[in-house]
């Protein structure tokens, strides 16, 4: 299937290598993956697989052992952390699995920090929308360790897509919640994307949530293969 | 919605810095810096604050010294027309006159010195008189009208004379009305020979003492604005007679202004040690900051946050925590400056001033200059976090080299040293010396530490001793911190007493406790005789004649010329010489030799050590001294050390006999009068009332009451040194706090009892409290021995008292600590600490 417009991300033999105990372990080899605009992409595999190696090369929060990485435009591959940095600000949006929200800020002003570090003006009113957005208005003035895994989880949400970024990188959201709460952050996650129009890069392993995206991918041994819908 | 480029501006820095810093403070590592940052900042501010008021109180009273804003004096009359010239600048005047001469009230007679005052005295300062000796003091506004004098208290009792006696000065006959009681340019001398009687300066002329040859002292009095001053001077210079000396209030009292340099040196030195054990806290907490800070950096980063932005979040949040810190510091500094007021009271001749703002800036540039030393270093590479931690948690942002962390530390040490000391060398040599004491009992903490991990203990002591060992280097900071606090207090508590008493055992029982001086030649006789009479043996009786240095090889001395305001003083004041035959029995010669025949024709010194390398001079050094008025000069033949304590008269500077004989010259003398011979005493002054008696005991005993309220104040600085030991418990308890809490735990989950968790905590912290006892005692023992052997020569024996304090104290403190700790971890519910 040819693609319409040219991608919002791609890689080219995308290899990653470590070095593990008994010698160099190649995690990733030689990937070519590419992700039109607006797409939802999801990745999927066994834990252990190289989910989250892939999904931080492709944001630019590493650097490939070879191969070429595009995103929004920029060679990642050839760019510095701060040019990395500056890629991403603004522009790109993630929700973690382990949450990472700051504990020394309420709801609303971790919503607000990805707007103020890519130097949004009239950032609060956006921040507060955002919040009601998911639902949580009147925790706006409450600190992290005072909601709920889930309330936290929307908080990243709203956090992940105050500054209308057009990619959102989703690692594993639902991994620390229970299934109802997961599903309600799900659903979120989805309408939230349908409103802002990003492109999502989702690791599941979780085959319902990775089958409402666009597309599947699967990572095994290293390798990437493409999933038909079923 | 729009959005800026480049780089994120500093208002969106300083928010996200400031943004959280208060909820952050609570309970974290910041809150720990917080706390080591306040006490190190009311240290310095309670001893700038202190320092300050005094400074101003010195600089607003140096005028009384001298009565004016600038004193002219010569021994030539001054030109009458520069009292209009004064004037016509917008400046006081006035003027004295200053003679010494012999006066009668019927048959008695006494040598006074005589100061007659003109319109306008005092220009500056207090003067005061009484109705009669003893009587109620009234301040003045002018001396004495014409035909009435005032006369010092001992006046009456030489003269034998009531107020309104008349009195024969010179020529005129004057009346005795009131007593001085006060003035302000008494001279300040210890040795006052003879009693001031203050007269009118328009009487002078009647009295018909003063004439063109007579050895008189005249001064011009000007007070008023600096610039006025100076135009004067230069405007009338040429007119003002030769040898004219001109002095300021700078001038003025040199040897006070060194012992407050002195004062305030050492006390903000002792506020030093309190900033550097607040800084072992800070260095401790921000370790523990920058650990706990990685999330929120790789998270930044993640978000599109510049490294720059990064690093001046945190380095912005640090200065706004030092600004934080430095309010309820520099408060609690100005609350402590009080009771350091109240301590010194007694001990200040200065009047002070309420407390000024000046010294706030010191509180915090202390606070700044400690965080960016101690803590910044820490925090300085939390913008190279890999962003990737968001991902990866086990992935740590890179650690500063221990090269870095160093520097910065010993670089902040040497600007806060060099703050307080504000002498490069001295600082420079402070700081090396602060720096070995720091790694010595670093070391001694940490191989303490060592030896107690060998130790094998069972059950619940066990677990609470491992703690103590496991991390062998916050646990020997904690315990060294600790350990330096107490040293310290005891040895100013203990150690200086121990000192002191075993000076007062040594001296012998029948030391001198009594000195005579203003002996005339004329009473010699009939004073030994009474001496004798009364069973009292005096230690060697000297005659005493005033001298001034005026030249070493030819080369005139200048006060000047010495950096030393203590030299300066000695150079510029009239010291006392005299004369023997043979060593003094308390004496040592140390270089040449004593007496030799010629000696006695040809002249010849003998002088102290001290003395000689203090001023600058030394065997076969020419010296010439002006007595009153008539040069005499002879080369050093002898260097002598003196055993001032020895209680015997002792001079600086002897000559053999016949040498000096020629000059007039008064006796001095010393003598043991046991306690229960008041009579005796009562005798002594009735048959002998020019004689000058000075009581050493009551001397001593005040010299001591000025040591002790000097030593209390140094005591209250150095608590400050205490409560930063104990910031740098809490930071140190902190970066384990986590680890406690997970243990104690699993602990509860395996089915300890909460007293068993609590006894390891307890165990602990005594275990921590005795061994900074027993370091403790070391340090002060070996300092004690140090000080009494080589400094004092003093016999040394060590004080059982000691460890008793030492552990009374070094329990006492962990104890108050851990049970502040106590409920925390013990009442942690098991579950959400194992999360
Ligand atoms: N820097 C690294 N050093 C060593 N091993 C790594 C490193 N990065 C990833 N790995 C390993 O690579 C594999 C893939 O990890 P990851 O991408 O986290 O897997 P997934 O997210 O699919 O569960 C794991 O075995 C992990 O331990
Ligand atoms: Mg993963």
């Amino acid at each position: 299937m040819p693609q319409p417009v040219a991608p919002i991300m791609e890689t080219r033999r995308l290899t990653q290598k470590v070095a593990g105990p008994e010698g160099e372990l190649v995690i990733l080899h030689e990937i070519d993956l590419a992700v039109a605009p607006g797409e939802a992409l999801a990745i999927v595999g066994p834990s252990g697989a190289g989910k989250s190696t892939l999904l931080g090369l492709l944001a630019g929060l590493d650097t490939p052992s070879e191969g070429e990485i595009h995103l929004l435009g920029e060679r990642l591959d050839r760019l510095d952390e701060d040019g990395r940095a500056r890629v991403r600000a603004g522009q790109v949006g993630f929700v973690f699995q382990s949450f990472q929200l700051i504990d020394g800020l309420t709801a609303l002003e971790n919503v607000l920090l990805p707007l103020e570090l890519a130097g949004v003006t009239a950032a609060a009113a956006r921040a507060a929308s955002l919040l009601e957005q998911v639902g949580l208005t009147p925790r706006a003035r409450h600190y992290p360790r005072q909601l709920s895994g889930g309330e936290q989880q929307r908080v990243a949400l709203a956090r992940a897509f105050a500054g209308e970024p057009r990619v959102l990188f989703a690692d594993e959201p639902t991994g620390n919640l229970d299934s109802v709460t997961g599903q309600r952050v799900i659903e979120l996650l989805f309408a939230l994307r349908e409103r802002h129009g990003s492109t999502l890069v989702l690791v599941t392993h979780d085959a319902q949530l990775a089958a409402r995206c666009d597309r599947r991918v699967r990572i095994a041994a290293g390798q990437l293969s493409e999933e038909l819908a079923r | 919605m729009s959005r800026a480029s480049g780089a994120t501006p500093w208002s969106v820095v300083s928010g996200l810095a400031l943004r959280g810093l208060w909820r952050e403070l609570r309970g974290g590592s910041l809150g720990a810096m917080l706390l080591a940052l306040c006490v190190a900042v009311a240290a310095v501010s309670a001893v700038a604050f202190f320092t300050d008021r005094v400074e101003r109180g010195m600089q607003a009273q140096a005028g009384e010294f001298l009565a004016a804003d600038r004193r002219l004096s010569s021994a030539n009359a001054f030109d009458a027309a520069l009292d209009e010239d004064a004037r016509a600048l917008g400046l006081r005047v006035a003027r004295t006159l200053g003679f010494p001469s012999v006066i009668m009230a019927g048959e008695a007679s006494s040598l006074v010195q005589i100061k007659a005052v003109g319109e306008g005295y005092p220009l500056r300062g207090r003067l005061a008189s009484a109705d009669a000796p003893g009587g109620a003091e009234r301040d003045e506004a002018a001396g004495p009208a014409p035909g009435e004098v005032w006369g010092e208290a001992r006046l009456f009792a030489v003269l034998g004379v009531q107020p309104g006696a008349r009195l024969a000065v010179g020529h005129a006959s004057l009346r005795l009305t009131r007593m001085l009681a006060a003035e302000p340019d008494a001279g300040g001398e210890f040795f006052q020979p003879a009693p001031t009687l203050m007269m009118n300066l328009a009487d002078v002329p009647a009295t018909g003492l003063v004439t063109p040859v007579s050895r008189v002292r005249h001064q011009l009095l000007l007070a008023g604005p600096d610039a006025a001053l100076t135009r004067f001077a230069e405007r009338t210079q040429a007119r003002w007679p030769s040898g004219a000396r001109s002095e300021g209030v700078e001038d003025a009292r040199p040897e006070f202004r060194a012992a407050l340099d002195r004062a305030r040196q050492f006390l903000g030195l002792s506020a030093v040690v309190a900033v550097l054990l607040s800084g072992a806290a800070l260095v401790l907490a921000a370790r523990h900051y920058q650990s706990r800070q990685q999330d929120s950096a790789a998270l930044m980063r993640a978000l599109g946050a510049s490294s720059s932005t990064i690093l001046r979040l945190y380095v912005l949040r640090l200065v706004a925590l030092g600004l934080a810190a430095s309010v309820p510091g520099v408060l609690f500094g100005f609350l402590a400056q009080f009771g350091l007021a109240a301590l010194m009271e007694g001990l200040l001749t200065v009047r002070l001033p309420a407390p000024g703002l000046g010294a706030v800036g010191m509180g915090l540039a202390t606070a700044q200059v400690a965080l960016l030393g101690f803590a910044l270093p820490a925090l300085v590479r939390l913008h190279r976090t890999p962003p990737l931690r968001v991902l990866r948690r086990d992935l740590p942002a890179p650690t500063p080299g221990s090269a870095l962390l160093f520097a910065a530390a010993l670089l902040a040490m040497g600007l806060l040293v060099l703050m307080q000391a504000r002498e490069p060398t001295l600082a420079l040599v402070l700081s090396l010396g602060l720096l070995g004491l720091l790694g010595v009992v670093y070391l001694a903490a940490w191989g303490a530490l060592r030896l107690f991990g060998r130790l094998r203990f069972s059950g619940g002591a066990r677990l609470g001793l491992a703690a103590l060992t496991r991390h062998p280097h916050a646990g020997a900071a904690q315990l060294s911190a600790l350990s330096l606090g107490l040293a310290v207090l005891l040895v100013l508590g203990v150690v200086r007493v121990d000192l002191l008493e075993a000076w007062r055992t040594q001296l012998p029982a029948d030391a001198p406790n009594y000195f005579a001086i203003n002996i005339q030649p004329d009473e010699l006789p009939a004073l030994q005789a009474f001496f004798a009479e009364e069973g009292i043996r005096p230690a060697g009786v000297y005659p005493m004649l005033r001298a001034r240095l005026t030249a070493i090889n030819e080369r005139p001395v200048r006060g000047e010329d010495y950096a030393d305001a203590r030299a300066q003083r000695l150079a510029l004041r009239e010291f006392n010489l005299s004369w023997a035959a043979a060593l003094p029995s308390d004496n040592r010669l140390l270089a040449g030799r004593w007496w030799t025949a010629g000696d006695s024709e040809s002249g010849a010194f003998s002088i102290e050590e001290g003395i000689g390398e203090r001023l600058g001079f030394g065997l076969g050094d020419r010296l010439r001294f002006d007595i009153n008025g008539a040069p005499v000069e002879a080369v050093v033949r002898s260097v002598r050390s003196v055993q001032w304590d020895s209680m015997r008269p002792n001079f600086f500077v002897v000559a053999p006999p016949g040498f000096l004989d020629r000059h007039p010259a008064q006796y001095i003398t010393s003598f043991h009068l046991p306690a229960g011979r008041e009579e005796t005493y009562r005798r002594l002054l009735e048959r002998f009332p020019t004689l000058t008696l000075f009581d050493l005991d009551a001397l001593l005993a005040q010299v001591r009451g000025v040591m002790d309220r000097a030593t209390v104040a140094v005591q209250y600085v150095f608590l400050f040194t205490v409560l930063a030991g104990l910031t740098v418990l809490h930071a140190a308890f902190l970066s384990t706090r986590r680890e406690r809490l997970r243990e104690a735990a699993l602990l509860r989950v395996l089915g300890a009892r909460r007293r068993q968790v609590a006894g390891a905590l307890l165990v602990e912290f005594l275990a921590l409290g005795m061994l900074a006892a027993v370091l403790a005692t070391l340090a002060a023992s070996v300092l004690g021995m140090g000080l009494s052997v080589w400094v004092f020569e003093l016999p040394w024996r060590f004080n059982a008292a000691l460890p008793l304090w030492a552990l009374a104290g070094g329990v006492g403190l962990t104890l108050l600590f851990v049970l502040g700790l106590m409920r925390q971890v013990v009442s942690a519910p098991p579950g959400r600490a194992l999360r």
